[in-house]
Protein backbone atom coordinates (compact mmCIF):
# COMPACT_ATOMS: atom_id res chain seq x y z
CA UNK A 1 0.00 0.00 0.00
CA UNK A 2 2.82 2.21 0.22
CA UNK A 3 3.87 2.47 -3.21
CA UNK A 4 0.43 3.30 -3.63
CA UNK A 5 0.52 6.19 -1.35
CA UNK A 6 3.80 7.62 -2.55
CA UNK A 7 1.73 7.44 -6.36
CA UNK A 8 -1.64 9.44 -4.83
CA UNK A 9 0.88 11.92 -2.83
CA UNK A 10 2.65 12.63 -5.74
CA UNK A 11 -0.73 13.00 -7.96
CA UNK A 12 -1.78 14.99 -4.96
CA UNK A 13 1.61 16.95 -5.35
CA UNK A 14 1.21 17.57 -9.36
CA UNK A 15 -2.28 18.80 -9.16
CA UNK A 16 -3.23 22.53 -9.36
CA UNK A 17 -6.38 22.14 -7.79
CA UNK A 18 -4.70 20.99 -4.52
CA UNK A 19 -2.62 24.00 -4.63
CA UNK A 20 -5.22 26.79 -5.71
CA UNK A 21 -7.81 25.14 -2.79
CA UNK A 22 -4.85 26.00 -0.39
CA UNK A 23 -4.00 29.47 -2.25
CA UNK A 24 -7.52 30.22 -1.60
CA UNK A 25 -7.64 29.10 2.19
CA UNK A 26 -4.64 31.64 2.82
CA UNK A 27 -6.23 34.83 0.96
CA UNK A 28 -9.41 34.23 2.56
CA UNK A 29 -8.49 34.32 5.86
CA UNK A 30 -5.88 37.12 5.00
CA UNK A 31 -8.59 39.40 3.78
CA UNK A 32 -10.64 38.71 6.43
CA UNK A 33 -7.69 40.22 9.08
CA UNK A 34 -7.38 42.92 6.33
CA UNK A 35 -11.14 43.74 6.42
CA UNK A 36 -10.81 43.82 10.08
CA UNK A 37 -7.96 45.61 10.31
CA UNK A 38 -9.14 48.64 7.56
CA UNK A 39 -12.50 48.32 9.68
CA UNK A 40 -10.58 49.00 12.92
CA UNK A 41 -8.93 52.28 11.81
CA UNK A 42 -12.23 53.83 10.78
CA UNK A 43 -14.95 53.12 12.72
CA UNK A 44 -15.73 55.62 15.59
CA UNK A 45 -15.32 52.62 18.23
CA UNK A 46 -13.05 50.19 17.17
CA UNK A 47 -12.46 48.35 20.80
CA UNK A 48 -14.35 44.99 19.92
CA UNK A 49 -12.80 44.49 16.41
CA UNK A 50 -9.72 45.01 17.76
CA UNK A 51 -10.40 42.33 20.19
CA UNK A 52 -11.23 40.30 17.42
CA UNK A 53 -8.01 40.67 15.73
CA UNK A 54 -5.73 39.12 18.87
CA UNK A 55 -3.96 35.78 19.23
CA UNK A 56 -6.16 34.80 21.91
CA UNK A 57 -9.06 34.96 19.70
CA UNK A 58 -8.23 33.57 16.74
CA UNK A 59 -11.19 30.79 16.92
CA UNK A 60 -14.10 32.70 17.16
CA UNK A 61 -12.86 34.69 14.40
CA UNK A 62 -10.46 33.67 11.40
CA UNK A 63 -10.60 29.99 12.67
CA UNK A 64 -14.49 30.24 11.89
CA UNK A 65 -13.47 31.40 8.51
CA UNK A 66 -10.85 28.85 7.98
CA UNK A 67 -13.46 26.21 9.19
CA UNK A 68 -15.90 27.23 6.87
CA UNK A 69 -13.93 27.31 3.64
CA UNK A 70 -11.89 24.00 4.94
CA UNK A 71 -15.62 22.47 4.96
CA UNK A 72 -16.03 23.33 1.44
CA UNK A 73 -12.51 23.31 0.36
CA UNK A 74 -11.94 19.45 1.58
CA UNK A 75 -15.52 18.26 0.36
CA UNK A 76 -14.12 19.37 -3.23
CA UNK A 77 -10.81 17.51 -2.87
CA UNK A 78 -11.93 15.02 -1.19
CA UNK A 79 -14.28 14.20 -3.88
CA UNK A 80 -11.94 15.18 -7.22
CA UNK A 81 -9.80 12.14 -5.37
CA UNK A 82 -12.15 9.32 -6.62
CA UNK A 83 -14.69 11.14 -8.70
CA UNK A 84 -12.05 12.30 -11.28
CA UNK A 85 -10.64 8.76 -11.49
CA UNK A 86 -13.78 8.24 -13.10
CA UNK A 87 -14.10 11.05 -14.95
CA UNK A 88 -10.45 10.91 -16.76
CA UNK A 89 -10.61 7.01 -16.90
CA UNK A 90 -7.88 6.61 -14.62
CA UNK A 91 -9.42 3.82 -12.39
CA UNK A 92 -8.97 0.82 -14.52
CA UNK A 93 -5.43 1.29 -15.03
CA UNK A 94 -4.53 2.70 -11.78
CA UNK A 95 -6.27 -0.80 -10.06
CA UNK A 96 -4.58 -2.58 -12.66
CA UNK A 97 -1.36 -1.28 -10.82
CA UNK A 98 -2.68 -1.74 -7.44
CA UNK A 99 -2.14 -5.32 -5.65
CA UNK A 100 -5.30 -5.34 -4.26
CA UNK A 101 -8.69 -2.81 -4.15
CA UNK A 102 -8.39 -2.34 -0.84
CA UNK A 103 -4.85 -1.05 -0.67
CA UNK A 104 -5.72 1.33 -3.40
CA UNK A 105 -8.76 2.75 -1.49
CA UNK A 106 -6.98 2.89 1.70
CA UNK A 107 -4.22 4.97 -0.31
CA UNK A 108 -6.97 7.12 -1.26
CA UNK A 109 -8.12 7.35 2.23
CA UNK A 110 -4.78 8.47 4.25
CA UNK A 111 -4.67 10.81 0.98
CA UNK A 112 -7.82 12.71 2.01
CA UNK A 113 -7.16 12.43 5.35
CA UNK A 114 -3.81 14.02 5.01
CA UNK A 115 -4.77 16.57 2.67
CA UNK A 116 -7.57 17.98 4.85
CA UNK A 117 -5.96 18.12 8.23
CA UNK A 118 -3.20 19.89 6.20
CA UNK A 119 -5.74 22.08 4.76
CA UNK A 120 -7.28 23.06 8.41
CA UNK A 121 -3.71 23.48 9.23
CA UNK A 122 -2.78 25.48 7.12
CA UNK A 123 -5.88 27.60 7.91
CA UNK A 124 -4.81 27.82 11.17
CA UNK A 125 -1.05 28.80 10.62
CA UNK A 126 -2.56 31.50 8.34
CA UNK A 127 -4.66 32.76 11.15
CA UNK A 128 -1.83 33.37 13.46
CA UNK A 129 -0.22 34.99 11.22
CA UNK A 130 -2.44 37.68 9.96
CA UNK A 131 -4.19 37.63 13.22
CA UNK A 132 -0.65 38.54 14.36
CA UNK A 133 0.46 40.52 11.59
CA UNK A 134 -2.23 42.35 11.97
CA UNK A 135 -2.71 43.19 15.77
CA UNK A 136 0.61 44.15 15.69
CA UNK A 137 0.09 46.63 13.24
CA UNK A 138 -2.82 48.18 14.96
CA UNK A 139 -0.37 48.15 18.19
CA UNK A 140 -2.47 45.60 20.12
CA UNK A 141 -0.36 42.81 19.95
CA UNK A 142 -0.58 40.15 22.70
CA UNK A 143 1.76 37.08 23.06
CA UNK A 144 1.04 33.21 23.28
CA UNK A 145 1.63 31.52 26.69
CA UNK A 146 1.48 27.55 27.18
CA UNK A 147 -2.12 27.50 28.43
CA UNK A 148 -3.50 29.44 25.15
CA UNK A 149 -1.37 26.78 23.01
CA UNK A 150 -3.18 23.46 24.71
CA UNK A 151 -6.80 25.36 24.47
CA UNK A 152 -5.81 25.96 20.51
CA UNK A 153 -4.62 22.20 20.35
CA UNK A 154 -8.06 21.16 21.08
CA UNK A 155 -10.06 23.72 19.77
CA UNK A 156 -8.12 22.54 16.60
CA UNK A 157 -9.11 19.21 17.00
CA UNK A 158 -12.30 19.65 17.55
CA UNK A 159 -12.40 21.34 14.17
CA UNK A 160 -11.21 18.45 12.35
CA UNK A 161 -13.35 16.21 14.46
CA UNK A 162 -16.47 18.35 13.35
CA UNK A 163 -15.62 18.97 9.86
CA UNK A 164 -13.62 15.96 8.18
CA UNK A 165 -16.87 13.48 8.27
CA UNK A 166 -18.37 15.96 5.65
CA UNK A 167 -15.25 14.85 3.59
CA UNK A 168 -15.59 11.24 4.14
CA UNK A 169 -19.13 11.54 3.05
CA UNK A 170 -18.30 13.55 -0.64
CA UNK A 171 -15.46 10.67 -1.00
CA UNK A 172 -18.02 7.93 -0.26
CA UNK A 173 -20.86 9.42 -2.49
CA UNK A 174 -18.55 10.19 -5.10
CA UNK A 175 -17.12 6.61 -5.00
CA UNK A 176 -20.46 4.89 -5.08
CA UNK A 177 -21.91 7.08 -7.72
CA UNK A 178 -18.78 7.34 -9.63
CA UNK A 179 -19.46 11.26 -10.09
CA UNK A 180 -17.19 14.06 -8.56
CA UNK A 181 -20.24 16.32 -8.89
CA UNK A 182 -22.42 13.94 -6.69
CA UNK A 183 -19.73 14.32 -3.90
CA UNK A 184 -19.40 17.63 -4.03
CA UNK A 185 -23.12 18.34 -4.42
CA UNK A 186 -23.82 15.81 -1.63
CA UNK A 187 -21.23 17.01 0.78
CA UNK A 188 -21.71 20.62 0.97
CA UNK A 189 -25.53 20.04 0.20
CA UNK A 190 -26.49 17.96 3.03
CA UNK A 191 -24.34 20.35 5.31
CA UNK A 192 -26.57 23.23 4.85
CA UNK A 193 -29.80 21.28 3.88
CA UNK A 194 -29.31 19.19 7.00
CA UNK A 195 -30.16 21.83 9.59
CA UNK A 196 -33.08 22.89 7.46
CA UNK A 197 -34.84 19.68 7.05
CA UNK A 198 -34.46 19.07 10.65
CA UNK A 199 -35.58 22.66 11.22
CA UNK A 200 -39.38 22.14 9.29
CA UNK A 201 -39.72 18.70 11.03
CA UNK A 202 -39.43 20.11 14.43
CA UNK A 203 -42.19 22.39 13.73
CA UNK A 204 -44.14 19.30 13.25
CA UNK A 205 -43.57 17.60 16.20
CA UNK A 206 -40.54 17.62 19.03
CA UNK A 207 -39.12 14.50 18.22
CA UNK A 208 -37.25 15.16 15.56
CA UNK A 209 -34.85 17.25 18.39
CA UNK A 210 -33.66 14.35 19.23
CA UNK A 211 -32.94 12.51 15.60
CA UNK A 212 -31.22 15.52 14.68
CA UNK A 213 -28.77 14.70 17.31
CA UNK A 214 -27.59 11.71 15.90
CA UNK A 215 -27.06 13.06 12.37
CA UNK A 216 -23.90 14.94 11.06
CA UNK A 217 -25.04 18.12 11.22
CA UNK A 218 -26.17 19.19 14.88
CA UNK A 219 -22.70 16.82 16.77
CA UNK A 220 -20.18 18.71 13.93
CA UNK A 221 -21.97 22.37 14.58
CA UNK A 222 -22.04 21.62 19.02
CA UNK A 223 -17.80 21.00 18.37
CA UNK A 224 -17.53 24.40 16.39
CA UNK A 225 -19.71 26.39 18.43
CA UNK A 226 -17.38 25.24 21.39
CA UNK A 227 -14.34 26.95 20.11
CA UNK A 228 -16.75 30.63 19.81
CA UNK A 229 -16.99 30.17 23.32
CA UNK A 230 -20.12 32.11 22.88
CA UNK A 231 -23.28 29.87 22.61
CA UNK A 232 -22.69 30.27 18.55
CA UNK A 233 -25.57 28.93 16.75
CA UNK A 234 -27.61 28.78 19.51
CA UNK A 235 -26.33 25.29 20.94
CA UNK A 236 -25.89 26.52 24.82
CA UNK A 237 -23.60 25.60 27.35
CA UNK A 238 -22.31 22.11 25.90
CA UNK A 239 -21.13 20.09 28.71
CA UNK A 240 -17.85 17.38 28.52
CA UNK A 241 -21.07 14.23 28.00
CA UNK A 242 -22.17 15.94 25.18
CA UNK A 243 -19.53 16.99 23.24
CA UNK A 244 -18.64 13.30 24.05
CA UNK A 245 -21.59 11.82 22.85
CA UNK A 246 -21.14 14.36 19.74
CA UNK A 247 -17.65 13.15 18.69
CA UNK A 248 -18.84 9.30 19.32
CA UNK A 249 -21.72 10.19 16.61
CA UNK A 250 -19.63 11.16 14.08
CA UNK A 251 -17.08 8.35 15.00
CA UNK A 252 -20.36 5.99 14.32
CA UNK A 253 -21.02 8.18 10.62
CA UNK A 254 -17.39 8.15 9.65
CA UNK A 255 -17.24 4.07 10.33
CA UNK A 256 -20.11 3.37 8.51
CA UNK A 257 -18.98 5.59 5.09
CA UNK A 258 -15.35 4.04 5.35
CA UNK A 259 -17.00 0.77 5.76
CA UNK A 260 -19.31 1.24 2.71
CA UNK A 261 -16.78 2.46 0.47
CA UNK A 262 -14.73 -0.96 1.19
CA UNK A 263 -17.92 -2.42 0.48
CA UNK A 264 -18.95 -1.13 -2.81
CA UNK A 265 -15.04 -0.85 -3.71
CA UNK A 266 -14.43 -4.12 -3.37
CA UNK A 267 -17.53 -5.87 -4.36
CA UNK A 268 -18.58 -3.94 -7.92
CA UNK A 269 -17.31 -4.75 -11.45
CA UNK A 270 -15.61 -1.60 -13.08
CA UNK A 271 -16.62 -1.92 -16.38
CA UNK A 272 -15.73 1.95 -16.95
CA UNK A 273 -13.26 4.42 -15.66
CA UNK B 1 1.88 -9.99 -44.57
CA UNK B 2 0.06 -13.07 -42.93
CA UNK B 3 1.49 -13.71 -38.95
CA UNK B 4 4.74 -12.69 -37.99
CA UNK B 5 6.19 -16.12 -37.21
CA UNK B 6 8.31 -15.57 -34.32
CA UNK B 7 9.25 -19.04 -32.88
CA UNK B 8 11.57 -18.00 -29.79
CA UNK B 9 12.65 -20.29 -26.79
CA UNK B 10 10.71 -18.26 -24.33
CA UNK B 11 7.28 -18.89 -27.02
CA UNK B 12 6.95 -22.00 -24.72
CA UNK B 13 5.46 -20.36 -21.58
CA UNK B 14 2.23 -20.03 -20.87
CA UNK B 15 0.94 -16.62 -19.19
CA UNK B 16 -2.29 -16.65 -19.62
CA UNK B 17 -5.00 -19.04 -19.68
CA UNK B 18 -8.91 -18.90 -19.54
CA UNK B 19 -10.89 -21.46 -18.65
CA UNK B 20 -14.86 -21.64 -18.88
CA UNK B 21 -14.52 -17.50 -18.74
CA UNK B 22 -18.03 -16.34 -18.57
CA UNK B 23 -19.56 -13.49 -17.98
CA UNK B 24 -23.44 -12.51 -17.27
CA UNK B 25 -24.74 -9.33 -16.87
CA UNK B 26 -28.50 -9.18 -15.23
CA UNK B 27 -29.56 -12.27 -17.64
CA UNK B 28 -27.41 -11.17 -20.77
CA UNK B 29 -24.13 -13.19 -21.83
CA UNK B 30 -21.24 -10.71 -22.42
CA UNK B 31 -18.46 -13.96 -22.21
CA UNK B 32 -19.69 -17.28 -23.29
CA UNK B 33 -17.68 -20.44 -22.01
CA UNK B 34 -14.09 -18.91 -23.28
CA UNK B 35 -10.79 -20.80 -23.28
CA UNK B 36 -7.87 -19.16 -24.30
CA UNK B 37 -3.97 -18.95 -23.97
CA UNK B 38 -1.13 -16.67 -24.42
CA UNK B 39 2.36 -17.50 -25.02
CA UNK B 40 4.68 -15.44 -23.77
CA UNK B 41 6.96 -14.14 -27.54
CA UNK B 42 3.17 -14.65 -29.45
CA UNK B 43 0.85 -12.66 -30.48
CA UNK B 44 -2.57 -13.69 -30.00
CA UNK B 45 -5.35 -11.53 -32.13
CA UNK B 46 -8.36 -11.28 -30.07
CA UNK B 47 -11.07 -10.42 -33.17
CA UNK B 48 -15.07 -9.75 -32.58
CA UNK B 49 -16.95 -7.05 -34.05
CA UNK B 50 -18.17 -4.42 -31.38
CA UNK B 51 -19.95 -5.49 -28.14
CA UNK B 52 -18.84 -9.32 -28.76
CA UNK B 53 -17.06 -9.47 -25.66
CA UNK B 54 -13.56 -8.27 -25.68
CA UNK B 55 -13.33 -5.82 -23.53
CA UNK B 56 -15.62 -7.51 -20.94
CA UNK B 57 -12.93 -10.81 -21.34
CA UNK B 58 -9.77 -8.16 -20.99
CA UNK B 59 -11.57 -6.59 -17.96
CA UNK B 60 -11.98 -10.36 -15.79
CA UNK B 61 -8.14 -11.39 -16.61
CA UNK B 62 -7.31 -7.80 -15.22
CA UNK B 63 -9.83 -8.27 -12.51
CA UNK B 64 -11.38 -5.14 -12.95
CA UNK B 65 -14.96 -7.50 -13.74
CA UNK B 66 -15.66 -10.76 -11.75
CA UNK B 67 -16.22 -13.91 -13.82
CA UNK B 68 -19.82 -15.47 -13.52
CA UNK B 69 -17.82 -18.96 -13.86
CA UNK B 70 -14.60 -20.22 -14.94
CA UNK B 71 -10.77 -18.79 -14.29
CA UNK B 72 -7.97 -16.78 -15.09
CA UNK B 73 -4.78 -18.17 -14.50
CA UNK B 74 -2.05 -15.83 -15.13
CA UNK B 75 1.81 -17.56 -15.32
CA UNK B 76 0.32 -20.77 -13.74
CA UNK B 77 -1.59 -19.35 -10.64
CA UNK B 78 -5.29 -18.54 -10.27
CA UNK B 79 -6.28 -14.94 -10.63
CA UNK B 80 -9.48 -15.01 -7.55
CA UNK B 81 -7.15 -15.88 -5.03
CA UNK B 82 -4.16 -14.22 -5.89
CA UNK B 83 -4.90 -10.66 -7.07
CA UNK B 84 -1.36 -8.96 -7.14
CA UNK B 85 -0.61 -11.44 -10.14
CA UNK B 86 -2.11 -8.63 -12.35
CA UNK B 87 -0.16 -5.50 -11.23
CA UNK B 88 3.27 -8.42 -11.06
CA UNK B 89 2.82 -9.70 -14.77
CA UNK B 90 0.59 -8.13 -17.04
CA UNK B 91 0.81 -4.34 -18.77
CA UNK B 92 -2.25 -3.38 -20.68
CA UNK B 93 -4.09 -0.13 -21.96
CA UNK B 94 -7.89 -1.22 -21.87
CA UNK B 95 -10.23 0.64 -24.37
CA UNK B 96 -8.19 4.01 -24.54
CA UNK B 97 -5.05 5.01 -22.85
CA UNK B 98 -5.83 7.01 -20.09
CA UNK B 99 -3.50 9.45 -17.89
CA UNK B 100 -3.92 12.64 -15.58
CA UNK B 101 -4.72 15.48 -17.85
CA UNK B 102 -2.86 18.24 -15.48
CA UNK B 103 0.79 15.93 -15.71
CA UNK B 104 3.65 15.70 -18.23
CA UNK B 105 3.89 12.45 -20.27
CA UNK B 106 6.74 11.43 -18.00
CA UNK B 107 5.29 12.36 -14.70
CA UNK B 108 2.36 9.90 -15.66
CA UNK B 109 4.84 7.29 -16.17
CA UNK B 110 6.11 8.01 -13.16
CA UNK B 111 3.14 8.31 -11.03
CA UNK B 112 2.30 4.79 -12.51
CA UNK B 113 6.27 3.36 -11.86
CA UNK B 114 5.65 4.69 -7.89
CA UNK B 115 2.09 3.05 -7.57
CA UNK B 116 4.15 -0.98 -8.35
CA UNK B 117 7.56 0.45 -6.75
CA UNK B 118 11.07 0.02 -6.90
CA UNK B 119 10.97 1.11 -11.37
CA UNK B 120 14.01 3.38 -11.98
CA UNK B 121 13.89 6.98 -13.75
CA UNK B 122 16.26 5.00 -16.29
CA UNK B 123 13.46 2.45 -17.37
CA UNK B 124 10.71 5.61 -17.44
CA UNK B 125 13.33 7.36 -20.24
CA UNK B 126 14.16 4.52 -22.29
CA UNK B 127 10.68 3.47 -22.69
CA UNK B 128 10.05 7.14 -23.67
CA UNK B 129 12.78 6.68 -26.56
CA UNK B 130 11.03 3.79 -27.45
CA UNK B 131 7.68 5.38 -28.26
CA UNK B 132 9.46 8.37 -29.42
CA UNK B 133 7.81 10.72 -26.78
CA UNK B 134 11.25 11.81 -25.25
CA UNK B 135 11.06 15.48 -26.86
CA UNK B 136 7.51 15.57 -25.37
CA UNK B 137 7.68 14.22 -21.95
CA UNK B 138 7.58 16.67 -20.61
CA UNK B 139 4.56 18.44 -22.17
CA UNK B 140 1.23 18.55 -20.43
CA UNK B 141 -0.80 14.92 -21.36
CA UNK B 142 -3.36 16.88 -22.49
CA UNK B 143 -1.57 18.41 -25.21
CA UNK B 144 -0.92 15.11 -26.79
CA UNK B 145 -2.24 13.91 -29.82
CA UNK B 146 -4.52 10.77 -30.54
CA UNK B 147 -1.51 9.07 -31.48
CA UNK B 148 0.96 10.15 -28.70
CA UNK B 149 -1.31 9.63 -25.72
CA UNK B 150 -1.50 5.63 -27.39
CA UNK B 151 1.80 5.70 -27.21
CA UNK B 152 2.30 7.03 -24.08
CA UNK B 153 -0.21 4.15 -23.23
CA UNK B 154 1.88 1.64 -24.60
CA UNK B 155 5.01 3.54 -22.46
CA UNK B 156 3.28 2.69 -19.37
CA UNK B 157 2.01 -1.11 -20.26
CA UNK B 158 5.77 -2.03 -20.65
CA UNK B 159 7.15 -0.18 -17.47
CA UNK B 160 6.93 -3.51 -15.12
CA UNK B 161 8.55 -5.32 -18.27
CA UNK B 162 5.30 -7.61 -18.22
CA UNK B 163 5.34 -11.38 -19.29
CA UNK B 164 2.07 -10.24 -20.80
CA UNK B 165 0.80 -7.31 -22.61
CA UNK B 166 -2.61 -6.26 -23.33
CA UNK B 167 -3.73 -3.84 -25.94
CA UNK B 168 -7.28 -3.25 -26.13
CA UNK B 169 -8.39 -1.52 -29.79
CA UNK B 170 -4.82 0.40 -29.09
CA UNK B 171 -5.18 2.20 -32.99
CA UNK B 172 -8.67 3.14 -32.05
CA UNK B 173 -9.25 6.51 -33.76
CA UNK B 174 -5.33 7.14 -34.72
CA UNK B 175 -4.66 8.64 -38.44
CA UNK B 176 -3.15 5.75 -40.56
CA UNK B 177 0.11 6.80 -39.86
CA UNK B 178 -0.58 6.38 -36.46
CA UNK B 179 -1.92 3.07 -36.99
CA UNK B 180 1.61 2.39 -38.49
CA UNK B 181 3.73 3.19 -35.54
CA UNK B 182 1.41 1.03 -33.03
CA UNK B 183 1.40 -1.58 -35.53
CA UNK B 184 4.87 -1.33 -35.58
CA UNK B 185 5.95 -1.46 -32.22
CA UNK B 186 3.24 -4.53 -31.61
CA UNK B 187 5.63 -7.33 -33.36
CA UNK B 188 8.73 -6.15 -31.64
CA UNK B 189 7.14 -6.39 -27.84
CA UNK B 190 6.69 -10.22 -28.70
CA UNK B 191 10.17 -10.29 -30.43
CA UNK B 192 11.46 -9.10 -26.84
CA UNK B 193 9.92 -11.92 -25.05
CA UNK B 194 6.27 -10.34 -24.20
CA UNK B 195 2.95 -12.43 -24.89
CA UNK B 196 0.75 -9.71 -26.88
CA UNK B 197 -2.95 -10.24 -26.75
CA UNK B 198 -4.21 -7.72 -29.50
CA UNK B 199 -7.97 -7.27 -28.73
CA UNK B 200 -9.21 -5.29 -31.92
CA UNK B 201 -12.05 -5.45 -34.63
CA UNK B 202 -9.82 -4.09 -36.98
CA UNK B 203 -8.78 -7.18 -39.61
CA UNK B 204 -5.91 -6.05 -41.18
CA UNK B 205 -4.29 -5.40 -38.28
CA UNK B 206 -4.68 -8.58 -36.57
CA UNK B 207 -3.78 -10.04 -39.73
CA UNK B 208 -0.90 -8.03 -40.34
CA UNK B 209 0.63 -8.65 -36.65
CA UNK B 210 -1.00 -12.08 -34.88
CA UNK B 211 0.36 -15.36 -34.85
CA UNK B 212 -2.64 -16.69 -33.66
CA UNK B 213 -6.16 -15.43 -34.34
CA UNK B 214 -9.56 -16.00 -31.90
CA UNK B 215 -12.59 -14.97 -33.21
CA UNK B 216 -15.46 -14.07 -31.08
CA UNK B 217 -19.02 -14.03 -31.73
CA UNK B 218 -21.67 -12.76 -28.74
CA UNK B 219 -19.11 -13.51 -26.40
CA UNK B 220 -18.75 -17.16 -27.89
CA UNK B 221 -15.20 -18.42 -29.67
CA UNK B 222 -15.93 -19.58 -33.14
CA UNK B 223 -13.10 -20.26 -34.30
CA UNK B 224 -9.16 -20.17 -33.29
CA UNK B 225 -6.01 -20.71 -35.01
CA UNK B 226 -2.66 -19.60 -36.78
CA UNK B 227 -3.06 -16.65 -39.10
CA UNK B 228 -1.52 -18.96 -42.05
CA UNK B 229 -4.36 -22.20 -41.11
CA UNK B 230 -7.34 -19.76 -40.92
CA UNK B 231 -6.40 -17.85 -44.50
CA UNK B 232 -5.77 -21.48 -46.04
CA UNK B 233 -9.00 -22.53 -44.48
CA UNK B 234 -11.06 -19.42 -46.65
CA UNK B 235 -8.99 -20.25 -49.35
CA UNK B 236 -10.04 -21.32 -52.98
CA UNK B 237 -9.06 -22.34 -56.27
CA UNK B 238 -10.80 -20.29 -59.63
CA UNK B 239 -10.96 -22.00 -62.99
CA UNK B 240 -11.73 -20.35 -66.38
CA UNK B 241 -13.02 -22.71 -68.80
CA UNK B 242 -14.50 -20.43 -71.75
CA UNK B 243 -15.84 -22.31 -74.67
CA UNK B 244 -16.91 -24.66 -72.65
CA UNK B 245 -19.72 -26.38 -70.43
CA UNK B 246 -19.27 -24.85 -66.87
CA UNK B 247 -21.70 -27.43 -65.54
CA UNK B 248 -19.65 -30.27 -67.48
CA UNK B 249 -16.86 -29.32 -65.69
CA UNK B 250 -18.02 -29.47 -62.37
CA UNK B 251 -18.97 -32.52 -62.68
CA UNK B 252 -16.21 -34.14 -63.63
CA UNK B 253 -14.63 -32.00 -60.77
CA UNK B 254 -17.15 -32.43 -57.92
CA UNK B 255 -15.97 -36.35 -57.07
CA UNK B 256 -12.34 -35.38 -56.67
CA UNK B 257 -10.94 -35.97 -53.72
CA UNK B 258 -10.40 -33.11 -51.04
CA UNK B 259 -12.87 -31.22 -52.96
CA UNK B 260 -14.99 -29.82 -50.82
CA UNK B 261 -17.29 -27.66 -52.95
CA UNK B 262 -17.79 -26.86 -56.51
CA UNK B 263 -19.87 -23.26 -57.55
CA UNK B 264 -20.42 -21.51 -60.77
CA UNK B 265 -20.44 -17.97 -61.16
CA UNK B 266 -20.19 -15.99 -64.25
CA UNK B 267 -19.11 -18.80 -66.11
CA UNK B 268 -16.21 -20.08 -63.59
CA UNK B 269 -15.81 -22.46 -61.36
CA UNK B 270 -15.21 -21.71 -57.55
CA UNK B 271 -13.59 -25.28 -56.17
CA UNK B 272 -12.96 -25.25 -52.18
CA UNK B 273 -10.05 -27.67 -51.96
CA UNK B 274 -6.37 -27.44 -51.04
CA UNK B 275 -4.64 -25.50 -53.18
CA UNK B 276 -1.96 -28.21 -54.20
CA UNK B 277 -4.49 -30.06 -56.11
CA UNK B 278 -4.37 -27.86 -59.49
CA UNK B 279 -2.79 -30.00 -61.74
CA UNK B 280 -4.99 -33.06 -60.86
CA UNK B 281 -8.03 -30.39 -61.44
CA UNK B 282 -6.79 -30.19 -65.10
CA UNK B 283 -6.36 -33.58 -65.53
CA UNK B 284 -10.07 -34.60 -64.72
CA UNK B 285 -11.02 -31.24 -66.85
CA UNK B 286 -9.01 -32.82 -69.88
CA UNK B 287 -10.15 -36.11 -69.46
CA UNK B 288 -13.73 -34.09 -70.10
CA UNK B 289 -12.21 -32.61 -73.08
CA UNK B 290 -12.16 -29.69 -71.25
CA UNK B 291 -9.24 -27.32 -71.41
CA UNK B 292 -8.96 -24.62 -69.19
CA UNK B 293 -7.56 -21.48 -69.56
CA UNK B 294 -6.87 -20.79 -66.00
CA UNK B 295 -6.96 -22.28 -62.57
CA UNK B 296 -5.49 -19.96 -59.85
CA UNK B 297 -5.64 -20.72 -55.91
CA UNK B 298 -6.69 -17.71 -54.30
CA UNK B 299 -6.37 -16.99 -50.84
CA UNK B 300 -9.14 -15.10 -48.57
CA UNK B 301 -8.38 -12.68 -46.73
CA UNK B 302 -8.83 -12.67 -42.77
CA UNK B 303 -11.52 -10.15 -43.44
CA UNK B 304 -13.63 -12.65 -46.06
CA UNK B 305 -13.49 -15.48 -43.33
CA UNK B 306 -14.19 -12.69 -40.35
CA UNK B 307 -17.15 -11.76 -41.94
CA UNK B 308 -18.53 -15.06 -42.74
CA UNK B 309 -17.87 -16.50 -39.07
CA UNK B 310 -19.18 -13.47 -37.92
CA UNK B 311 -22.75 -12.68 -40.44
CA UNK B 312 -25.55 -12.12 -38.14
CA UNK B 313 -28.54 -14.31 -39.14
CA UNK B 314 -31.34 -12.18 -38.68
CA UNK B 315 -33.69 -12.94 -35.68
CA UNK B 316 -37.15 -13.39 -36.49
CA UNK B 317 -39.08 -11.00 -34.81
Amino acid sequence: MMHLLRSELFRLRKRPQAWILALIMVLAVGAFYVALAIAASVISDPASTEESLKLPNIFENGMQIATLLGFILSIVLASGLVGNEYAWNTIRPLLARARSRSALLSAKWITVLLYSVGLYLLGLLATIAFSAGSSAIIGEFESVDATLLSEWAVAFGRVLISQLPYAALAFMMALITRSNAVGIAVGIGLGFLEPAIFGLLGLVTNAFDEVRKFGLEYPSNQLVAMNANTGFGGYGEITTAEAWQAVATLAVWVAIMVGATYYFFNKRDVTSG
Amino acid sequence: MAGVGRRGPAQDRVILETSGLTKRFKGMVAVDDLNLTVRTGEVLGFLGPNGAGKSTTVGMILGLIRPTNGTVRIAGQDLASNAPLVSENIGAIIENPAFYPYMSGRDNLRAHAMAVGNIPDARINSLLELVNLSERARHKYKTYSLGMKQRLGIASTLLTDPALVILDEPTNGLDPAGQREIRAIIPRLADQGHGVLLASHMLHEVEQVSDRVLIVRRGKLITEGSVDDLLRRGGYIEIAVPGHDPELAQKAIRPIQHVEQVTIENGKLYVVAPEDIGSVLNRALVEQGIYASSIMPKHSTLEDLFLELTDEEEVPA
